[in-house]
């Protein structure tokens, strides 16, 4: 049902996680309207609690704004937007060399390997 | 509330019972017209004087059966879940299906009046009916200048009567209940041991009286042949509430 | 505010003891997943709490009140059998509800029928067990109640109909209320709940928020489940 969800992370930080990769991706743009809490948690098959709980972290996080009545809106500051999406960036290459390192490589090796893949 | 359980009672019952009083009544016409126009003889009349005869016994044994289904299968088996579940009193439950049982008892009585007048009407003429009924009075040992009055106690009498009996019937399906296996068996032998016990429980207590025969009851005051009665049937029903109520165990 | 509250129950059948001194308290506002095997108890202490029992021992309240008619007229449970009389209309059913029940929702009601084009005018008996099941939870879930109590909602159905039921409870239940679902099936039920309460032979061996579940296990809580009540 719904969406599929790994099982060893709290539901809540997965769905910050898809909300931010949607904000970076660009499927919601800077200003636009969120879900209400429980649409999302009908399309997700969660517990609407879990939603309100991700919002409020991504509100927290400034990268959502909500307007009392009218429900909750993507920040317009894109300077924010931009800073996550560096995040995840940077998350993401964190990983990688972690990985290649696992392997046995080393920085330098690493760069080389690199440079090589992105010429080809 | 009351008058909504009543309600969805009632409607139960008109389902199961309607169609059973419609053959009756298509009967009772068939029945009557043949008599009345000498065609009382061959195979033909035995069998819708058979069907005719058994439509009468059957309307009863089916008014009572679906009056008991009504209580078990309301109360006591799935459809329980749902009543069980409706923000009513156990009593309030109760009470329902007494009273159920009495409405039915009376349409079930109508119903054979109407037979009788139906058979009447077209055999013979009102007036006969009119005298049959006379008759019948008389029979119960009726004055006629306290027509009235006396049809009235007979009544009263017999309805009471007959809600001690549905009182009991219920609270033996509720002793039923309370066992997990042969719950039928166990409802027939309370109800027969109860029968006995009443029955030797209202001899000691006319002995005590002072009366030394078993016919002093039925000379008793009025009033004693409505109170006797309407006490068994209070005695009978907290049992039944009790069970309900405080050992309710739906499987 | 606590919806419903047990303290020292117990049930005894004879001399088995279905419930064992149960304390518990279920807040406003949550899913709560009733988590056991068959036999742990599930189904007696939902049935305590709609009165369909009365405890051996200690105590069962909802909204601080002892079960009741008043209490039953805040509780709408689904039992986990086919309850209702299987000559009726759902036309009728919905009569019937809206005679009882002055929370119940008729035309809420109406509109999940009609998505599910089932027909009022059809009785109970000619449809599938699916529709069937769907129908009850359609008329459990169509009332504001301040409790829910779902018996096994999801045993035995198929996986397009379990979506069905627990989308219908996501999407139908009052922001005040508390929903109650007894299972054994963790797996399909997990994401939707806020808490799980596991009984094992009649007692309460874990009550915990599910997303704090995960976080300190760092498992799901159907692996945590098995785990602890592996045979």
């Amino acid at each position: 049902m719904g969406w599929k969800f790994s099982d060893d992370l709290p539901i809540y930080l997965q769905i910050i996680e898809a909300i931010k990769t949607d904000i970076v991706s660009g499927k919601y743009r800077s200003g636009d309207r969120l879900p209400a809490v429980r649409d999302l948690a009908f399309d997700a098959g969660v517990n609407p609690n879990t939603v309100q709980r991700a919002y409020a972290e991504l509100e927290r996080q400034g990268l959502v704004q909500s307007e009392r009545t009218s429900g909750r809106f993507v920040s317009i500051d894109e300077g924010k937007i931009e800073e996550l999406r560096k995040d995840i960036s940077n998350a993401y290459i964190r990983d990688l060399f972690k990985k290649l390192k696992d392997l046995g490589m080393d920085d330098k090796t690493i760069r080389d390997v690199l440079s090589k893949w992105r010429d080809e | 509330m009351l008058g909504k359980l009543m309600k969805y009672d009632f409607k139960a019952m008109f389902r199961n019972l309607f169609p059973i009083y419609v053959a009756l009544i298509v009967l009772t016409l068939v029945f009557s017209l043949m008599v009345k126009f000498n065609f009382d003889q061959g195979f033909l009349f035995s069998v819708f004087a058979f069907l005719f005869v058994a439509a009468l016994n059957g309307s009863i044994v089916a008014c009572v059966f679906f009056v008991v289904t009504r209580f078990s299968r309301g109360l006591l088996k799935n459809e329980g879940y749902l009543s069980f579940a409706l923000p009513v009193s156990t009593s309030m439950h109760i009470l329902a299906k007494v009273i159920n049982a009495v409405i039915w008892a009376f349409i079930e009585g109508l119903m054979l009046c109407l037979c009788m007048l139906i058979m009447g009407t077209v055999m013979g003429s009102i007036k006969e009916v009119a005298e049959f009924f006379r008759e019948v009075f008389q029979v119960f040992g009726l004055i006629e200048k306290d027509m009235l009055y006396a049809v009235l106690k007979v009544i009263v009498i017999l309805i009471m009567e007959m809600i001690a009996s549905i009182c009991l019937i219920y609270a033996a399906m509720a002793v039923g209940h309370l066992f997990s296996r042969n719950q039928r068996m166990i409802a027939v032998a309370f109800l027969i041991v109860v029968c006995i016990l009443r029955s030797f429980l209202l001899m000691s207590v006319i002995d005590l009286f002072g009366h030394s025969h078993i016919t002093a009851y039925l000379h008793t005051d009025d009033l004693v042949m409505i109170i006797i009665p309407a006490i068994f049937a209070a005695l009978y029903s907290t049992l039944t509430w009790f069970i309900l109520d405080k050992r309710l165990n739906l499987e | 505010m606590e919806t419903l509250v047990c303290n020292g129950l117990s049930k005894t059948y004879g001399s088995v003891r279905a419930l064992d001194h149960v304390d518990l308290k279920l807040e406003e506002g949550k899913i709560i997943g009733l988590l056991g095997p068959n036999g742990s108890g599930k189904t007696t202490l939902i049935k305590l709490a709609s009165r369909l029992l009365v405890p051996s021992e200690g105590e069962v309240t909802i909204c601080g009140l002892k079960p009741s008619p008043e209490t039953k007229a805040m509780v709408s449970y689904l039992p986990d059998r086919n309850y209702l009389p299987d000559w009726m209309k759902t036309g009728e059913l919905l009569e019937m509800y809206s005679d009882f029940y002055d929370d119940f929702d008729r035309s809420r009601a109406e509109e999940m029928l009609r998505s599910l084009n089932i027909d009022e005018q059809m009785p109970l008996k000619k449809m599938s067990k699916g529709t069937k099941e769907k129908v009850q939870l359609i008329l459990t879930m169509s009332r504001h109640a301040k409790l829910y109590l779902l018996d096994e909602p999801i045993a035995g159905v198929d996986p397009a109909a379990r979506d069905y039921i627990l989308k219908t409870i996501i999407s139908n239940y009052d922001e005040t209320a508390t929903v109650l679902i007894s299972t054994h099936l963790i797996a399909d039920v997990e994401n939707v709940l806020d808490e799980a309460v596991f009984l094992k032979e009649g007692k309460v061996v874990l009550h915990q928020n599910t997303e704090e579940l995960r976080e300190t296990t760092g498992k799901s809580v159907d692996e945590y489940f098995r785990e602890v009540f592996r045979c």
